[in-house]
């Protein structure tokens, strides 16, 4: 319903026409850069759909997109428990936080992508390693999300708990986990894009396996046009699983807040 | 005039703040020991584990401090990630050149942001590494490849912070009142909207930059060149000491640019009086 | 406020036109005085497919020097006004003439006073009022002297090179008004400029405000949900409806300045204020059985 009106509002203000127009505007530019043929790796958008429509025929891409799906999932579902349990402490207690935090800092500002030879070599290249690739990408946005949404939480409403006499537990389970929910859930949307990245990547550099596998082949047997359709392919696969989060994450503020 | 009233020198310096709870206190010696003891038990666990798995999976911290720091200067593993850090700036200088403008634009200007949000959120929903095969082929092994992955990876935070900058002040009162004081767009450019989302700018600059830190190193990895091909070498090879040396290097630059940059931003922050939020753990 | 208050003021009872003031005001012939004047003013803000009337037929005429309050419920649309007539919202429909020309956009015979300060954090005192008469074409002499001088007159001459968020709400408030002041506008236009104060700081400037405008040959227009602050202030008060908003009434105010805490301890001034709240209420309840009929089947 509100998603419609939203829709509705913006289509008689004008937004989504050029929103639409420039999106357009992207696909044309492609299309004639790629009959230009200067360059290998970008054929013409036609051609790059055509080849896309077939690849998709011919069912080849169902097992490798569940695969890769199947690691990015994973990932993001072990990052996602970790990351908000370890948010929610680092938000609650001051001490943790002032303990750990700094070193928090300092991981995630380290380049996650200098670890992946060792992390082949010490999960051997299979899920394993892939998982762990995952995890390294995601954990930290959704951490860092979940302990400043629980450290948002006003003052006031732990004392209004202990006016009326609410436990501690009852507390965060009661006021700070809605409250913090809505930041922990900002920190899931941004990490599912870090998944997929984090699956492709291992799939390329790690294990070649699933879409990477995919990929890897048709670079090596010089089909470039399928190689534009599996990484348009991908990138739509990306586009899906953001969208896929954020009406989640929709769903659960509607309940949360009906008003809103 | 006047009225030097006392109520107004008093309750200076104590305009009311946000309501949350105040944190931030100086980190108490407790604090440093619990920090010092944590970083210690991980070495602690880290030797525990060297000595039960072995030196061909895991060196000890000495070997790694022994056999793995000098070569960095003698076999020139340095140097070569200065190379590698010198192409990152490049590519991340070219990142900030069209994502400053074009955020501001975007900030300023609804049609703008209209028109620039799918690309922005295309680059930073697509995964990007998924470009590597199709990108050598255009750009080949080298280089002009690190620019293009450093770009393609670091360019999405500056331009959408500065963008919620830009608009915030456009859409703030600040805005309205440079334009009842009938101040130039020149001037309002100079010293409001510029000035304004400094904080977010600088915010987007320090993700992008970490950000850049990946890309590149992606770049390097999947081609086998400079840094990249370093650390790939010897993890293959075996020089384990000589691998967490380099690791740790970059990591100790991209911690200290981060954390340099996340000093800057809060300084701008409370020169301005505003909440300093962010990054926790630290005293301020 | 003292307790035992006595009565040295004149006991004029309060002159109500009602409805819009056109009627009354049309008689005056001095229109040569006449400083700010609104003309069946009306404003609508369209958001997606809702739209809101914001002012209909808004008519008032503010004379040379004379100090006006606009007295309404929040979201009547009072800020509204004063954005129209210093030029940042353009009206749908009606006309705003100051000084006899149309207002087409800000200019610098008007100024603004916001509630929210609006200082640049990033710029001292001293700099913020500067800032204020960037637009000016003053040679830079001119500009740093009467920027000196607006800073001794708010008292803040010792803190110019303070930045704002050094400074407490009223005084950053001060240099808010000498920013104002220091370009020197025929018209001071003021959005509620006391309310993010507390009430003690309130009245301190609320003092100097009258005492600026006892200096000088200006004119002002206050906007304010505070009907004492109106009383203590304004020549004359224009009371607000909302929904759409329109100036229900006028109320000369009959009082002398210096008004002071004996003054707002008479009779007189109660039963003035709640004359005004009288016709306030009547204005809300009308438009909440607005809101009520609307709200019926959409």
């Amino acid at each position: 319903m509100s998603a419609m009106g939203s829709v509705a509002t913006r289509l008689a203000s004008g937004r989504l026409w050029r929103i639409a127009a420039a999106i357009v505007v992207f696909f044309i530019a492609w299309e004639l850069y790629g009959r230009t043929g200067r360059a290998l790796a970008v054929p013409p958008f036609t051609e790059v759909a055509s080849e896309l429509r077939a690849v998709l025929a011919s069912g080849e891409l169902v097992g490798p997109t569940l695969g890769t799906a199947a690691v990015a999932l994973l990932g993001f579902l072990i990052a996602g428990v970790l990351g908000s349990v370890l948010g929610l402490l680092i938000g609650l207690s001051s001490t943790f936080r002032q303990v750990v935090g700094p070193w928090v800092n300092a991981a995630y500002a380290t380049p996650m992508t200098m670890f992946i030879p060792i992390i082949g070599m010490y999960f051997g290249l299979g899920m394993g390693s892939q998982v762990f690739l995952v995890v390294t990408f995601c954990i930290f946005s959704v951490l860092m999300n979940t302990a400043e949404g629980v450290q948002a939480v006003p003052t006031q409403y732990f004392e209004l708990a202990r006016t009326i006499g609410i436990s501690k537990p009852a507390a965060v389970l009661r006021i700070v986990i809605p409250f913090a929910l809505p930041y922990a859930f900002v920190g899931l949307r941004i990490s599912v894009a870090s998944a997929f990245a984090g699956a492709i990547t291992a799939e390329l550099l790690l294990a070649t396996d699933d879409l990477g596998l995919m990929m890897m082949t048709a670079s090596g047997n010089f089909q470039f046009v399928k190689l534009a359709a599996l990484t348009f392919y991908v990138a739509l696969l990306g586009f899906v699983a953001v969208g896929l989060v954020y009406a989640l994450e929709r769903w659960v503020a509607g309940r949360l807040r009906p008003s809103s | 005039m006047t009225t030097s009233d006392a109520s107004q020198v008093t309750s200076r310096r104590v305009a009311p703040r946000s309501s949350t709870r105040s944190r931030g206190r100086d980190p108490s010696t407790m604090v440093w020991a619990l920090r010092i003891a944590v970083i210690l038990l991980v070495l602690a666990a880290w030797q525990a584990t060297a000595a039960s798995v072995g030196a061909d999976l895991l060196p000890t911290v000495q070997s790694v401090v022994v056999d793995g720091i000098p070569p960095l200067v003698t076999e020139g593993y340095a140097v070569e990630f200065g190379h590698t850090l010198g192409r990152m700036m490049i590519g991340f200088v070219i990142a900030c050149t069209i994502a400053l403008p074009a955020g501001a634009l975007m900030g300023a200007s609804k049609v703008w942001n209209d028109v620039l949000t799918p690309y922005a959120y295309g680059i930073y929903m697509a995964p990007r590494p998924a470009l590597l095969p199709l990108l050598i082929l255009t750009f080949g092994v080298g280089a002009t490849f690190g620019f293009v992955m450093v770009l393609l990876f670091a360019v999405f935070f500056p331009l959408i912070n500065t963008a919620k900058g830009a608009s915030e002040v456009v859409n703030g009162p600040l805005y309205e009142m440079a334009r009842s004081l009938q101040i130039s767009r020149i001037r309002v450019l100079l010293f409001v909207l510029i000035p304004g989302s400094l904080p977010y700018v600088l915010a987007g600059i320090r993700l992008g930059l970490g950000m850049a830190f990946n890309g590149i190193l992606l770049a390097e990895l999947w081609t086998a060149y400079s840094t990249g091909g370093l650390l790939e070498a010897m993890v293959s090879y075996g020089q384990l000491p000589e691998y967490f040396a380099l690791a740790g290097l970059i990591g100790l630059t991209a911690v200290a640019s981060y954390s340099l940059l996340g000093v800057f931003e809060r300084r701008v922050r409370r020169h301005r009086g505003m909440a300093v939020t962010g990054s926790f753990g630290e005293a301020s | 406020m003292t307790a035992g208050g006595q009565t040295g003021q004149s006991t004029v009872q309060p002159v109500v036109h009602g409805g819009s003031a056109a009627g009354g005001e049309a008689q005056r012939e001095d229109k040569a005085l006449d400083c700010v004047e609104l003309r069946g003013v009306g404003k609508t803000f369209t958001h997606g497919r809702e739209s809101r009337q914001i002012l209909a037929d808004v008519n008032f005429t503010v004379r040379q020097g004379e100090f006006c309050a606009i007295v309404g419920a929040s979201g009547c649309g009072k800020s509204s006004i004063l954005r129209v007539i210093d030029g940042l919202l353009e009206p749908d429909t009606g006309s705003v003439r100051v000084n006899g020309r149309d207002v087409s956009g800000p200019s610098a015979d008007i100024g603004m006073v916001f509630q929210q300060f609006n200082l640049l954090p990033w710029k001292t005192v001293q700099e913020n009022i500067m800032f204020g008469l960037d637009s000016l074409k003053l040679p830079k002499a001119v500009k740093r002297e009467r920027c000196q001088h607006w800073m001794s007159v708010v008292g803040l001459a010792e803190w110019s090179g303070h930045y704002p968020h050094q400074l407490s709400g009223g005084m950053q408030q001060r240099v808010s008004l000498a920013r104002t002041m220091a370009r020197e506008p025929s018209v001071v236009l003021m959005d509620e400029p006391f309310g993010a104060l507390d009430a003690l700081t309130r009245r301190f400037l609320q003092q100097e405000v009258v005492r600026l405008w006892q200096e000088g040959e200006r004119t002002g227009i206050l906007v304010t949900h505070d009907i004492e602050e109106g009383l203590l202030l304004a020549d004359r008060i224009f009371v607000m409806s909302a929904n759409p908003g329109r100036i229900a009434a006028t109320v000369e105010v009959p009082f002398e300045h210096p008004r002071d805490e004996a003054l707002q301890a008479t009779a007189e001034f109660a039963e003035m204020k709640e004359h005004i709240w009288h016709l306030l209420t009547a204005e809300i309840s009308k438009a909440s059985s607005y809101v009520r009929s609307r709200s019926g089947p959409a």
